[in-house]
């Protein structure tokens, strides 16, 4: 319970997802869907059709018309909601460190997922799947969820794509992708991506900055480690291009933000350093992603 | 490229020391990071837009290696050379009187043998260099040599002469070598008539820029024939382009005798005439132009002594004591025997009736008898001899009517040299002789045999031959470059010259006489010997140096093969690499403020 204060949580019961696409699932579930099925809630009726149901026929306009209609009810479905959560060693730089604000979107997400009966599956990813924890429906499952992302780690090395690849074993009818990473990925993005706008899941895109990203508190010469690879680098006179490095890091974070309004993938991208209740109640709020 | 202190490439050891300070100043701070993926971005995506920025980064370093460079490269003095094809250079040097002229500082010489330091500084190893200097005569000074340090050391002793010039008579001479040079390169200020021919390889340097100039271009004397008074003619030409006024001296000694003003317009020549007047000793002329060449404002003249000393060698002769009274004597000593000693005593020794055996170089007068080593011989004694020509025209024979004249009998000589004055059927009766013994009158005849010792053409023989042999044989005047010939009465005498640069000694030859041909300064040149003092003035007096305007222009060789060696970096390009250094450390300093205050 440390990653979410109580108060939090009592505010994320409050929340959903807004799933736009049909995302049905293998069972029936809480969600309305937007297709006509088997339900409670009365949408429509129709005429009779050879094969139909008798137990839907409408007897009372039967005897009223003497024409045969059947009720239509709104199909109540389950959605699947796989939180896709970078976990490689530069997510645990940051302070607070992007894999905790990792962790804590992860919980919140997934809890406002168990509060709203979806099927929720984590998957912890680095270079491949490292760690997973799948099939949690319903509130009862949240000390399940934050027990497994409490005692999470820095590992590995980002290969999103691959990652994306793996997780996608297996997996069968509609789903909702939310992907948490910092994105810093020498083999890039856009595959994983692609594949996963071209089949067509509901694809959300959490980009986690950490404020030493953002502005490097470095100056001088500098002799920089990659905590991932190993990789040197020098720099000499490091005050001198960091507008330069800025420069970059707006084009990179431009890159992504188009590449995802292109393939119809939502995209918020925030820094570690901002609180959680923030982020959730009022960014991804303002972003359309909860309601 | 090669280099002529390589011994200073040891500076080059500070790069590294350099390059390891800056290492050490650079020294990295170790941070591990999330991901460097964003900064090889950063640095690849510089390196593609700012290749500028990158190597700016860097750029002190590089100024500091650079300044480095720059610093060993004056230090270790690099000079590169291309191949030659041309190998035989000639320097001619123009050492005539008007490159004296200063209208160029200091002078139009000094200028001109600085260029020819450089043109010699600037010719590659290897090439054949040959140094002429060219004035009145042309001075061969060294032959091919390619030690360039010797050649220079003769250019810098050159000195310019108060000669004329004559750059063509110098061109003829290296034309005739045997060795053909390819480029002949002349330093001259071009003030000489005629022009440089152009079938030589040719590359003419001239040194000039006015012609501001009033000189004496000539002097002379007269004689009147009255009393030995003479009238002395002075030229003074104005050669520059405006109007002058000139002041005119006139000095005997030390004495001014004369003074004027010319007013002399552009090109204009006048002559101003002194006399007539009884002149001795030296005699100058000086002008004051206020011009560009002062060697031309003065001219010399140089008189001999007035009244000559006597020896009268006779038993008993009135007559003759009588005539030598009335002639202009200094001193008439009289003896009856001669004794050699005595002769460097005076100047004319009269032998009457008597003669020695051989004489030494002298004036004599001989009467009756004459010496056996003389260039004269008797062919007979003619009884009254019939004067059948009288040489009238000669100074001795003026105003010496011999009409009437009877003679009881005389010698007649024969001779290939001298002159006849009284010429007989068989040969003459009265000779003159001027040569190496110096001037000799002799009479076949005794005077006082004839019926000419009653006349009074005696007397006035008598001073005409003493007028004659009193003046003194060596020239009163000359021009500088001539040759001064001198006779004494001694073989192997030494003769002390002073000249306007100082005193020269010389010794007779075995023909007792001294030729001395060092008069290339103009001046008085006194000449000291058993005969006493003889002074010669010597001057310039050219129209051809005195006119200072130059005439031929510049020339530039354009011949087929590269001749000159270019030295690209000679070893006076240290200055420029400082001043390139001095530059460097200037940007560093200036990039080094501007990067600090940036941060």
């Amino acid at each position: 319970m440390s990653l979410l204060s109580p108060e939090f949580l009592s505010y994320l019961e409050r929340l959903d997802l807004i799933i736009k696409r049909s995302v049905k699932g293998s069972s029936v579930g809480e969600r309305l869907s937007s297709r006509y099925g088997r339900g409670i809630e009365f949408q429509d009726y129709r005429s009779y059709e050879i094969g139909d149901d008798f137990r839907y026929i409408d007897w009372n306009i039967y005897a009223r018309l003497d024409k045969l209609f059947v009720k239509l009810f709104r199909e109540e479905e389950i959605s699947v909601i796989n939180i896709l959560f970078d976990i490689s060693k530069s997510m645990g730089f940051g302070d607070p460190s992007k894999i905790y604000f990792g962790k804590q979107l992860s919980a919140s997400l997934g809890y406002i997922g168990l509060v709203n009966y979806d099927l929720v599956n984590v998957y912890c990813i680095s270079s491949t799947l490292e760690k997973r924890l799948e099939a949690l429906r319903g509130r009862a499952n949240i000390m399940r969820l934050l027990k497994f992302l409490d005692i999470l780690e820095p590992q590995g090395v980002t290969f999103l794509n691959n990652a994306v690849k793996e997780s996608l074993k297996g997996l069968r009818g509609k789903a909702v992708f939310i992907i948490l990473s910092d994105f810093l990925d020498p083999n890039g993005y856009e595959e994983g991506l692609k594949i996963l706008s071209a089949r067509g899941y509901e694809t959300f895109v959490f980009h986690i900055l950490s404020e030493e990203e953002i502005s490097p508190p470095i100056s001088g010469s500098v002799k920089l480690i990659d905590s991932e690879t190993g990789e040197v680098i020098e720099l000499d006179e490091v005050d001198d291009i960091l507008n330069g490095y800025k420069q970059t890091l707006k084009r990179f974070l431009e890159e992504i933000e188009s590449f995802c309004l292109d393939h119809s993938i939502e995209y918020i991208r925030a820094s570690s350093g901002i609180p959680i209740d923030r982020v959730v109640l009022y960014y991804m709020r303002l972003a359309g992603w909860l309601k | 490229m090669s280099f002529l202190a390589p011994i200073y490439f040891f500076f080059l050891l500070a790069i590294p020391i350099v390059i390891l300070l800056y290492l050490l100043r650079t020294r990295r701070q170790v941070l591990i990071v999330s991901s460097t993926y964003l900064w090889k971005r950063y640095t690849k995506e510089e390196l593609r837009y700012s290749v500028f920025k990158k190597f700016l980064k860097d750029i002190l370093l590089i100024l500091q290696i650079l300044a480095i460079i720059l610093i060993t490269l004056g230090l270790v003095k690099p000079a590169m050379f291309f191949s030659v094809k041309a190998k035989n250079v000639v320097f001619i040097i123009d050492t005539s009187c008007s490159m004296q002229a200063k209208d160029i500082k200091p002078t139009r010489f000094d200028l001109a043998r600085e260029r020819a330091l450089e043109v010699l500084d600037s010719l590659g190893r290897g090439t054949s260099i040959s140094v002429f200097a060219s004035d009145s005569k042309t001075r061969f000074l060294l032959d091919y040599t390619t030690d360039k340090r010797r050649a220079k050391d003769v250019v810098n002793n050159l000195y310019p002469t108060d000669t004329e010039g004559n750059i063509i008579e110098t061109l003829n001479y290296i034309e005739k070598l045997s060795k053909k040079p390819d480029v002949i390169y002349i330093f001259t200020d071009g003030a000489f008539e005629e022009d440089i021919p152009y079938t030589l390889p040719i590359e003419l340097l001239t040194f000039s820029k006015d012609d501001n100039n009033v000189g004496i271009t000539g002097i002379s004397a007269r004689d009147t024939g009255i009393k030995g008074e003479k009238e002395i003619f002075i030229k003074v030409k104005n050669f520059s382009k405006n109007k002058r006024s000139v002041p005119l001296q006139i000095w005997e000694g030390e004495k001014l005798i004369d003074t004027t003003t010319l007013e002399l317009n552009s090109k204009e020549e006048r002559v101003v005439i002194v006399g007539p007047k009884r002149f001795s000793g030296v005699v100058k002329a000086i002008i004051y132009p206020n011009d560009l060449l002062s060697i031309d404002d003065k001219a010399y003249l140089t008189f001999p002594r007035v009244k000559p000393s006597v020896l009268l060698v006779s038993k008993e002769n009135p007559y003759l004591e009588i005539a030598l009274s009335l002639a202009d004597i200094g001193v008439l000593d009289k003896v009856e025997s001669f004794d050699l000693e005595m002769l460097s005593k005076y100047d004319i020794v009269i032998f009457d009736g008597t003669a020695p055996n051989e004489i030494l170089p002298g004036n004599y007068i001989f009467i009756g008898k004459i010496p056996s080593n003389m260039p004269l011989q008797v062919v007979e004694v003619e009884e009254r001899p019939t004067i059948i020509r009288v040489d009238a025209t000669n100074p001795i024979m003026r105003f010496v009517d011999l009409k009437d004249i009877n003679i009881k009998r005389s010698a007649v000589f024969e001779s290939s040299q001298g002159e006849n004055l009284i010429r007989v059927k068989n040969g003459s009766i009265l000779w003159r002789y001027e040569g190496n013994f110096g001037r000799i009158v002799a009479f076949g005849f005794y005077p006082e045999e004839s019926s000419l010792i009653e006349s009074p053409n005696f007397p006035i023989l008598i001073k005409n031959i003493v007028d004659w042999l009193g003046e003194n044989p060596s020239p009163s005047v000359a021009y500088t470059s001539n040759v001064i010939t001198l006779r004494t009465r001694e073989m192997n005498e030494n003769i002390t010259i002073t000249t306007p640069y100082g005193i020269v000694k010389r010794t007779t030859d075995d023909r007792r006489s001294v030729s001395f041909g060092d008069t290339h300064k103009v001046g008085v040149y006194s000449f000291k010997s058993s005969l006493g003092n003889i002074d010669v003035g010597v001057n310039l007096c050219s129209f051809s140096e005195s006119d200072i305007s130059p005439k031929v222009s510049p020339r530039e060789f354009k011949g087929d093969t590269a001749y000159q060696e270019r030295t690209i970096l000679n070893t006076d390009i240290w200055r420029f690499l400082a001043l390139g250094t001095l530059g460097i450390v200037f940007l560093e300093g200036y990039l080094f403020y501007d990067r600090r205050k940036v941060n």
